[in-house]
């Protein structure tokens, strides 16, 4: 059970096209927002 | 997922973003989210590129991937973290919102500064406590 990432320390950036086709870059949000990382289970 | 649909306005009003990351493909995504009508971001992550980094558990034997959430403050710093144990081992949108809750109070009352508050909350169950002098 490897835990990548570990509170209160910076979360890491990562850059994604979204459900739209256009690139989404999670530092964009990052700094203004509070941010919900959801990792789905896959859409049943 | 689609349950924080249904309170995604108390999630804004905590001026809070939600992201949803899977590893279905582009097309998998653009279909669900037509068909849901969700509101927001669904980020296709094929390659695991960010799923391998945020480090979600896959369960070979159920074939799945475990559920995982991670809440990001105003600061990019993370302060909650949450591996799923089962596929049903999910955290209510209560419990999320009171944590964002005491997130945006921690960040009026503050100058900055974090508070280990939520860490001692969150992290109970995973911390080991060494005695040094």
């Amino acid at each position: 059970m490897s835990k990548v990432v570990t509170l209160h320390t910076p979360a890491p950036d990562f850059s994604l096209d979204d459900h739209t086709g256009k690139q989404f870059r999670f530092s964009d949000y990052c700094g203004s927002k509070n941010v919900v990382l959801v990792f789905n289970r896959g859409f049943l | 997922m689609a349950q924080l649909r249904l309170d995604y306005s108390k999630f804004k009003a905590e001026d809070a973003e939600i992201l949803v990351v899977g590893p279905e493909s582009a097309s998998q995504f653009a279909k669900y989210w037509d068909e849901n009508d969700l509101p927001y971001p669904g980020l296709p992550d094929p390659k695991h590129s960010v799923l391998k980094r945020y480090g979600q558990e896959v369960n070979l034997f159920k074939l799945g991937r475990m559920p995982a959430q991670v809440i990001v403050d105003k600061h990019g710093m993370v302060r909650y973290v949450h591996y799923g144990k089962s596929m049903s081992d999910i955290p209510s949108n209560k419990e999320l919102l009171s944590i964002l809750t005491g997130l945006n109070k921690e960040h009026r009352d503050s100058s900055g500064l974090s508070s280990p508050l939520h860490l001692d909350m969150i992290s109970k169950t995973e911390e080991t406590r060494e005695e040094a002098d």
